[in-house]
């Protein structure tokens, strides 16, 4: 059966190849009589060094640089023509599975036709084929007679030499001294990348060399010096083995140094080091300034952390998923215990008063075969001496309390900061990560400052206040994270565990004086308070979580998650009222507090995926548990348990939309609820501060919040046009406001009460318009806030509404590489009413404009100046500040490649910088002005190793 | 010797059972782009750009996305196969169907570029092939390299062949070679075509052809100016085209 369907097949095969001869006779025919003239024929047959025809073996006409012209197929004896060929030289190229391809060289003068005769092709050797080419999958190279091939296919175990690469490679043989012989002939020199290092020892190459530094072995024939000049091919018993090195391009590096010194006593000094290569990146970084400015940027963020540098799966709560977190941001930049290296790294851009920053750090990340190990270690100090005079008025229903004041504040702030992680792919299914970090913080703040409090422009007190704050802290977190893919494809399993601890020492020395006076402005009474407060706080939170999805069909995708999460905190608080003599325990103020939260969550959700739409909906169940005791150190004057319970049902659904790749639409509806603080329900009054009392509230449930969002973006790439417009609305539910209410004196007491509802949202619009695409280009954008949040005054609920407008356009100009104007305007307004005394109405403005230009000057060198130009408006304070910056400099770069840098700039030309901050909060308004670092003159050098770019046009974002 | 001899007659008369009929079936091509590479080769980026880029992202590889090339008879419909994502998130995809008729020498394509949708009815296009000296294996086939290059991309492609499957055709629209392309390599590794499963035991393939293809109709002239002038647009205003184009 098998062997007649072979034969019909073989029949018909040879019925198909004779109508093709036919027709291609006929077309041959016909051009024939048109080129007569300028064409012949080719001619061959194809046989293996035995004499048996290669029957439907490929053959390849070409041009003599190898373009090809056209190919056909040997018959079944072996034979194969070209016809009609225009006249020239060519390369016939014969082509057969497992056999080395032969190249004949063809040349007709005159139309005459060519008749190649046999063509002997010869056997790929056996082994070649089938270690070289089949099993390690590596491609062969003919070059004549050598055959080359890329060795680092065959895998070979870590850490392996040369050696043992090569006594993989077929024809290959190694002794166990290691001397090689290759086709039974000595290998007698061993050269690498041509060149000979090694001397007469050829071992000394292939047992030292790390297999994977070897790109390519190449054996050949050694040749004397009389054979290399004469040509001579006779057959040589020795063989010369050329190792080539890879090409080294995955490895690279950095370093930057940059040194300024100015007047006014400015110093700042910056740098880094980098070296990386495909499994190992290390860098160095430092920076040391009084500047004011951090020195460091996204570039040098990117080079000291490398491939973690956007590693942020460490948020290990799982969820509905559902996407929509587009973008990622970091958290500010406080320098408190829980800060990450990521948030700490950009701190310390201060415009205000008088900083002195240091910062530095080490980074080492290692990723080879499935395993990934990180370790970062971070310092970061950050000092700051600053005086600030502020004003703030207050709203109460038939008053207006105004505070005027001003202070001088001496902070330092010092952490270390350490993280490792290492990361192992188990196997394609199962990935397992911990985590482990650690830091220490300590921190001195000096507070020193004096405040006027007005009533109704009635004075009423003043208050001095000198506190020294001493904070000493530690944390330790760590992480186990387990993932597991299923061999349904989609089907996955997340779990993690997680154990914090920190532990927290906080020491004020407070002393204060505040003296009231009658209506008449004459002294009434004094509170004088001398204390020393001594905190010590220690938290351990244990969470653990799990996530599971199931895709159901190729579109509809179901996953559920469980949340737990324990947080237990004991507090210690000692007060002592220092008198002359001696310091007497304040029973009162001493305490101590344990307070226990355990949270669960169980949520599962549904998605639809498909074809751009992506639409996700889900419930969850959360239960909060609120639990713990608090205790004066004398039990009799006050002792208490907390012990609430708190049950939410949590809906989530997220729309999502990519109609095609230039618009994106989304949209999402979900609920959040915050338990409430647990201080906040311990029935306490603290009185700490006399004249701010707070006291906490065991009726307090949790805040529920409405939250509602879209996202639309449409561009249009041809011509650079882009939209995107965001708005986000939160509605609350019980609302977590404070009661505020303030006596005759002055004295203010505050207290967290839920109310009924507020609101907030905000609306961002913008759309880039290029006027002349890459030359001339316009963006603008408009945002929008808007709040209605409500809390009690006096015992009178008041409902602050906030309306702020903010438009802003910005213009740049840039007809050459070598300048750029940019103009950068905005407005912001920011109306303010309060329910309970319309009459306080704010409107609070600040307009301005950012210029920047740009350009190249003679001689190389380049200019780059920017003004920023703020205006402050207010009535209330009467407020009316222009305060214009302007920052320029020059520099040149210089030395082969311009690896070097002089720059010389001046820092606040007008010397008019200040800092003030104005704006509107609960029922009050406040302003506060801090001084700031002028005019300055910085020269400053950088030197940068791999050269610096010239350039006035600043790219942005990813390449 | 005669096992030589044997294994000769095995192959031929394999390749014959292949050639011997009708070449049908589908290839699955697995293409995968290297960022990092198209992005260093831009010339406004500096060393040090594109060092800092290999050393943030270069670790990060993605899985590919297939591509299905369906045979039938003579002609050819090459166009996206089944990409399961893993995290069940859905992107709409730019319009990609390519078909050839291999006998009349024709291409209809329906592209999207920028956010158009365009059909393309043209000749198929001819590339200048070089053959080279070099072969490996390919999902069972061994494969003869070739080159050729796209001015309009300033690309160099590299092209695996193997003339064990007897139909001219190949991924994204290459073809002209003797045998069928098996892998695509443009500029050394900035995109890798590559068969990750050769199928010819399917009875009856259904070529997905569109029965309606939605777009201005032009020809590959038209279509090749439209990326040149966005290419060079792109990089006079220092910005990647690649992100937004096909590479």
């Amino acid at each position: 059966m098998v062997a007649e369907t072979l034969l019909s097949k073989i029949i018909n095969s040879v019925e198909r190849h004779m109508k093709k001869v036919f027709i291609s006779l006929l077309m041959v025919m016909f051009t024939h009589l048109v080129y007569s003239q300028s064409t012949f024929n080719v001619k061959g047959v194809i046989e293996d060094t035995l004499g048996n025809p290669l029957i439907y073996s490929t053959v390849l006409l070409l041009d003599t640089d190898s373009t090809m012209v056209d190919f056909t197929r040997s018959e079944l004896d072996g034979s194969f023509r070209f016809k009609g060929v225009s006249s020239g030289e060519y390369l016939v190229k014969t082509t057969f599975v497992g056999f080395i391809p032969l190249h004949s060289k063809v040349n007709s003068r005159g139309g005459k036709d060519v008749d190649l005769g046999i063509l002997k092709m010869s056997e790929l050797a056996a082994e070649l084929m089938e270690i070289v080419i089949k099993a390690a999958k590596a491609q062969i190279k003919m070059r004549g007679d050598t055959i080359e091939y890329d060795v680092s296919t065959f895998k070979v175990p870590d850490g392996s030499t040369v050696e043992d690469l090569i006594r993989k490679l077929p024809g290959m043989e190694v002794d166990q001294d290691g001397a090689m012989r290759s086709d039974g002939k000595d290998v007698t020199e061993v050269t690498v990348d041509g060149k000979s290092f090694f001397g007469n020892n050829p071992k000394a190459a292939t047992q030292n060399l790390p297999s994977e530094s070897i790109s390519k072995v190449q054996v050949f024939d050694r040749k004397t010096e009389e054979e290399e000049i004469t040509g001579s091919t006779a057959q040589s018993q020795e063989k010369t083995m050329n190792l080539e090195l890879k090409e080294d391009f995955k490895t690279g590096g950095f370093g930057r140094v940059v040194a300024g010194v100015g007047t006014e006593d400015r110093k700042e000094l910056k740098g880094n080091f980098n070296r990386f290569n495909e499994k190992i990146q290390f860098s160095l970084v430092g920076v040391g300034n009084n500047t004011g400015r951090n020195g460091l940027s996204w570039d040098d963020y990117q080079d000291f952390l490398g491939s973690q540098s956007f590693n942020f799966d460490s948020n290990l709560e799982y969820g509905f998923g559902g996407g929509g977190n587009k973008f990622f941001f970091f958290s500010g930049g406080s320098n408190s215990l829980e800060s990450s290296i990521q948030s700490v790294f950009f701190q310390g851009r201060q415009n205000s008063g008088f900083p002195e920053n240091y910062n530095g750090g080490a980074n080492f990340n290692y990723d080879h075969n499935k395993l990934k190990i990180s370790s970062v270690y971070y310092y970061n100090q950050a000092g700051l001496v600053s005086t600030t005079e502020t004003d703030r008025d207050r709203f109460f229903p038939n008053f207006v309390q105004n505070e005027e004041g001003s202070n001088q504040k001496d902070d330092i702030s010092r952490g270390h900061r350490g993280e490792f992680t290492i990361e192992s792919e188990l196997d394609s299914l199962h990935s397992i990560k911990f985590e482990f970090n650690a830091a220490a913080i300590d921190q001195e703040k000096i507070y020193n400052g004096e405040n006027d409090l007005f009533r109704n422009s009635i004075y009423q007190s003043r208050g001095v206040v000198n506190n020294v704050n001493l904070q000493s802290g530690y944390l330790g977190n760590s992480a186990l994270i387990f993932r597991k893919k299923f061999k349904k494809k989609g089907r996955r399993i997340g779990m993690n565990i997680s154990y914090l601890f920190t532990h927290l020492n906080d020491d004020r020395d407070q002393k204060s004086l505040t003296t009231f006076f009658d209506e008449n402005g004459v002294e009434e009474s004094r509170l004088d308070l001398n204390q020393f407060n001594a905190n010590v706080g220690d938290k351990k939170v244990f969470k653990a979580n799990a996530i599971f999805v199931e895709p159901l069909s190729k579109k509809f995708f179901f996953q559920t998650f469980a949340n737990h999460s324990q947080r237990r905190e004991t507090g210690e608080r000692e007060v002592l009222d220092r008198k002359e003599n001696s310091d007497i325990v304040n029973e009162f103020l001493t305490r101590t507090s344990i307070n226990n939260i355990d949270m669960n969550r169980v949520g599962a959700s549904m998605r639809y995926s498909h074809n751009g739409v992506n639409i996700t909906t889900g419930l969850a169940y959360q239960q909060f548990e609120l639990s713990g005791s608090y205790s004066s150190i004398n039990e009799s004057l006050f002792s208490g348990e907390i012990d609430r319970g708190f049950n939410n049902v949590i809906p989530h659904l997220a729309v999502n939309y990519t109609p095609g790749r230039n618009m994106y639409l989304s949209m999402g509806y979900t609920r959040t609820a915050n338990e409430p603080q647990i201080q906040d329900l311990q029935p306490v009054i603290d009185n700490a501060n006399p004249l701010f009392i707070t006291e906490g509230n065991p009726d307090l449930t949790p805040q529920v919040g409405n939250d509602i969002n879209a996202y639309m973006s449409r561009s249009f790439p041809a011509s650079g046009i882009r939209i995107s417009l965001n708005g986000r609305f939160t509605l609350f539910d019980n609302y977590i406001g404070r009661s505020e209410s303030i006596d005759d004196q002055g004295i203010t007491s505050y207290k967290p009460i839920n109310i009924e509802d507020g609101n907030q949202g905000n609306i961002w619009f913008s759309v880039n318009l290029p006027i002349i695409q890459n030359k001339f280009t316009t963006r603008w954008n408009l945002s929008t806030n808007v709040s209605d949040l409500p809390a009690q005054v006096n015992g009178v609920m008041n409902n602050t509404k906030v309306v702020t407008l903010n438009p802003r356009l910005t213009i740049s100009y840039t007809p050459t590489k070598d300048f750029l104007l940019s103009l950068n305007g905005f407005y912001r307004n920011s109306n303010t009413s309060y329910d309970i005394n319309s009459s306080q109405d704010q409107t609070v403005i600040n307009k301005g404009f950012e210029l920047e230009f740009n350009t190249k000057l003679v001689g190389g060198i380049y200019l780059a100046s920017r003004l920023n130009y703020n205006k402050f408006t207010n009535d209330r304070f009467g407020q009316d500040l222009s305060v214009p910056i302007l920052n320029a400099s020059i520099y040149r770069q210089f030395l082969k490649g311009n690896k070097g840098e002089l720059r010389l700039a001046i820092y606040d030309a007008f010397d008019e910088n200040v800092s003030l901050q104005q704006g509107t909060y609960g029922n009050g308004i406040s302003q506060s002005l801090t001084n700031a670092l002028g005019r300055y003159v910085m020269l400053s050098f950088t030197y940068n190793i791999k050269g610096l770019q010239s350039g006035v046009n600043k790219r942005r974002g990813f390449h | 010797m005669l096992n030589k001899c044997i294994y000769i007659i095995i192959i031929i008369l394999l390749s014959m059972d292949i050639n011997a009929q009708d070449v049908e079936g589908t290839i699955v091509y697995n293409r995968k782009t290297d960022w990092i590479s198209i992005m260093s080769r831009l010339p406004f980026m500096t060393q040090e750009e594109i060092d800092r880029n290999r050393l943030t992202w270069g670790k990060r590889s993605g899985r590919g996305r297939n591509y299905n090339l369906y045979l039938k008879g003579n002609k050819s419909v090459y166009t996206y196969g089944e990409n399961e994502s893993e995290s069940g998130w859905s992107w709409k995809s730019e319009e990609y169907v390519l078909v050839r008729d291999h006998k009349s020498k024709k291409a209809t394509d329906a592209r999207e570029f920028l956010g158009k949708k365009y059909v393309i009815k043209d000749e198929m296009p001819k590339y200048k092939w070089k053959i080279l000296n070099e072969i490996k294996e390919i999902e069972g086939y061994l494969c003869m390299k070739a080159e050729t290059k796209d001015p309009i991309k300033g690309q160099t492609i590299h092209a695996w062949f193997t003339d064990g499957i007897n139909f001219f055709g190949g991924p994204e629209g290459f073809s002209g070679l003797p045998g069928m392309i098996l892998e695509i390599v443009v500029n050394e590794s900035d995109v890798v075509i590559s068969a990750t499963s050769i199928d010819f035991e399917q009875a009856d393939v259904k070529l997905p052809i569109p029965k309606k293809m939605k777009g201005k109709e032009i020809d590959f002239a038209v279509f090749d100016n439209k990326v040149k002038d966005f290419i060079d647009q792109s990089i006079e205003g220092e910005r990647n085209p690649f992100w937004r184009i096909r590479y």
